[in-house]
């Protein structure tokens, strides 16, 4: 079994129409890659799927990880197993205390019984090392959240569960520059305390957060439901410059995609 | 005195007895007398008439009911000497510390009754309502059945005629209690009726908190209650009133709620329910002077083949007047449930502010809801709005409760909780809270373990 999150032929379809059209990606252990593309090329159908969300249906292909097929696997197992997803849309869930619910949440993925005045010491530590005000333990899940506070919301979420491979799906999305240098920052930090053992796969349509990652290990476009192609951090400034459509006609000349 | 004879039936005979018994007042007598001849001359509802369209009474017969039932022992001066089955509802909460006052029934009997010395140099009255009617004539006099009229359907008549138990409560003007008035009613005779009634004066300025738990064995045991609550909230007042309803799942109950508010008083109703077969509740906050407001709350849980239907009344009749109402619901297996609320707006009300919001949860393809929110407006000048949703466990809060390594069943559990919080949030007194997110967490375990989850 090789130490990566292995994508294999993917094939997905939502309401019946087919999204993933085949995507291979590879991410090794202990690597951050970036995952671009034009909207509706199928990021996030990708990061769903990888989670398991009910509505996206795997027809054919698998998703290996610790030697399993996760797709086979529901959501809160794929998450036991260390996987995380930053939601491009955080859910709103009235009532449901958010401070509560990552206690639950922490229990169940690290396996342990951890009393609540501990857990807080934990979250709060989290807390700090995000700038996020205590206020938020208290409040629900989302719950009239600003579209800056749902991001990083979901980072609290992630730094404290601690996955070993992180989905990032458009946390950049919406935010304006201090907010997705924070964003970047945390990703760099929980690399650097995970001792570079974590995977990240950032999905983005912009390149500006990729700037302020380190270390980008690699750069793959999607389009139309297909990793098309795999690249060196550089690939992200190129596309800033030049756009998809650039990569788009390029690659149709070079007869890579039709 | 001749040795009374315990009635048998719901009969004329068991007015008497009850009259006898309690010796009370001539007004009291000519009070259930009418009522009873109210109670003889209306037909049971059907579903015929518009309140009772969707209400299932078929298995329902008044015959099969006995009107009182006293246990063998009298009045105890110590909760510990009360019998086990009852005590472990008390426990804890009840004790000294937690509340001011404390009255238990044992069916229809008082058996226990305490006030705090505090509580009652202030000149508080808390005590059993056979006891108000003889020491507390006048108080009661001009109150009683002055809100919930025995005129007004066959329920409320033969409460009215047949009143076996319940409570009087009067704080005087500028008495403030911190601690909670606790009434809890044990009903265990098996066909046996509960016919309580709370009558709560609070007087200028004053504030009291009073809370009425309702418990019966579960499983097989059957029992018959129509209740009563009438809540004079005078001016400047702030009353709470908390219900907490565990029957056995065969018990029947037709509860009338209503508070008359004055100017500048608040009253709060926070009516929750668990148990029963049927549970059809009547909540009715008028709004008689300027300035009253109120928060109206309730929460429903069903399993099983439970019915809950909920009568609510927004009665603006003074201007600038502010009311709040939430209802939630969740509904398992096949249990069901109605809603049916009225705002109207007076036409002197100018100003008034209204908002009326009922949410149903449902967590079985065969559980079933409906809810119809009424407006009468009569006034120009009005905020008034009204939402209600009836829905199942949404599936994207479900994934992403999953995707942090939470299993399906607890993160139903964890977006039930969240839905309910609101509710539970707005009792006052966090024990008795705390039971309420007990006993929600013991029937959802339940309802999984019949499902095979647990």
């Amino acid at each position: 079994m090789s130490d990566a999150l292995e994508i294999r032929n993917l094939k997905v379809a939502v309401d019946g129409r087919e999204i993933l059209k085949g995507v291979n990606l590879i991410v090794p252990k202990g690597e951050i890659h970036a995952l671009m593309g034009p909207n509706g090329s199928g990021k996030s159908t990708l990061a769903q799927t990888l989670l398991g969300h009910p509505r996206y249906e795997v027809l054919e292909g698998e998703a290996l990880w610790k030697g399993q097929n996760i797709l086979e696997l529901s959501p809160d197992e794929r998450a036991k197993l260390g996987l995380f997803l930053a939601f491009q849309h955080p859910i709103e869930i009235p009532g449901v205390i958010l401070g509560n619910f990552l206690h639950i949440a922490y229990q169940t993925v690290k396996g342990v019984e951890i009393p609540i005045g501990q857990f807080n010491r934990i979250l709060m530590q989290k807390m700090r090392m995000l700038d996020i005000d205590p206020s938020f333990i208290g409040r629900g899940l989302n719950e009239g959240f600003s579209g800056g506070e749902r991001k990083r919301c979901e980072i609290l979420q992630m730094a404290v569960l601690e996955p070993e491979f992180s989905v990032m799906d458009e946390t950049d999305s919406g935010l304006d520059i201090d907010g997705v240098r924070i964003v970047a920052n945390a990703v760099n930090k929980l690399y650097e305390q995970s001792g570079g053992q974590m995977g990240f796969l950032i999905i983005t349509h912009y390149s500006r957060i990729l700037r302020y990652i380190q270390p980008l290990h690699k750069v793959h476009v999607m389009m139309d439901g297909q990793v098309v192609l795999s690249s060196g951090p550089e690939l992200a400034d190129e596309l800033e410059e030049k756009g998809y459509d650039w990569l788009e006609e390029k690659l149709k000349a070079e007869g890579a995609i039709a | 005195m001749a040795e009374l004879v315990l009635p048998m039936q719901i009969s004329k005979e068991a007015l008497e007895f009850i009259i006898e018994r309690n010796g009370e007042p001539v007004w009291v007598q000519e009070l259930r007398y009418k009522a009873w001849d109210v109670f003889e001359q209306t037909p049971m509802p059907t579903p015929k008439d518009e309140e009772w369209r969707r209400t299932d009474l078929k298995a329902f017969r008044l015959t099969e009911y006995l009107p009182i039932s006293l246990p063998n022992y009298d009045g105890v001066s110590s909760l510990d000497v009360l019998p086990n089955e009852l005590q472990v509802f008390l426990h804890p909460g009840s004790e000294e510390g937690n509340v001011a006052g404390l009255l238990v029934h044992h069916g229809s009997k008082a058996v226990y009754r305490w006030l705090s010395d505090e509580v009652e140099r202030k000149g508080v009255i808390f005590t059993d309502i056979a006891t108000a009617l003889r020491e507390h004539s006048d108080l009661l006099n001009g109150r009683l059945h002055q809100l919930v009229l025995p005129s007004e359907n066959k329920f409320v008549a033969l409460h009215a005629a047949l009143m076996n138990s319940g409570a009087f409560v009067y704080v005087p003007p500028r008495v403030r209690l911190e601690l909670p008035l606790h009434l809890f009613f044990w009903l265990d005779a098996e066909r046996s009726s509960l016919f309580d009634h709370l009558l709560i004066v609070a007087d200028r300025e004053s504030e009291v908190i009073v809370m009425a738990h309702y418990a019966s064995p579960q499983g097989e045991f059957s029992a018959l209650s129509s209740g009563a609550v009438e809540i004079f909230a005078e001016p400047s007042s702030q009353v709470y009133f908390i219900s907490l309803q565990e029957w056995g799942n065969r018990v029947y109950d037709f509860h009338f709620v209503r508070a008359n508010i004055r100017r500048d008083a608040y009253m709060r109703w926070v009516l929750t329910a668990f148990g029963g077969k049927l549970w059809r509740v009547n909540c009715h906050s008028k709004l008689v002077e300027l300035g009253a407001s109120t928060d109206m709350l309730g929460m429903s849980v069903g399993s099983g083949i439970q019915q809950f239907d909920h009568h609510t009344f927004q009665e603006h009749v003074a201007p600038q007047c502010k009311s709040d109402l939430l209802f939630k619901v969740v509904l398992m297996d096949r249990a069901s449930s109605i809603y049916r609320g009225l705002i109207k707006v007076h036409k002197n009300a100018q100003g008034t502010d209204a908002y009326q919001a009922n949410r149903n949860l449902l967590l079985s393809p065969k559980a079933k809801a409906d809810s119809m929110p009424l407006l009468e407006i009569e006034a120009n000048e009005v905020r008034c709005t009204h939402g209600a949703t009836i829905g199942r466990v949404d599936e994207h809060q479900l994934f992403y409760l999953m995707s942090r390594g939470i299993a399906r069943r607890q993160a139903e559990k964890i977006i039930v909780d969240g839905f309910l919080r609101p509710v539970i949030d707005k009792v006052p007194v966090q024990w008795f809270g705390e039971k309420m997110q007990e006993l929600l967490d013991a029937k959802m375990l339940e309802e999984a373990k019949r499902l095979g989850y647990a």
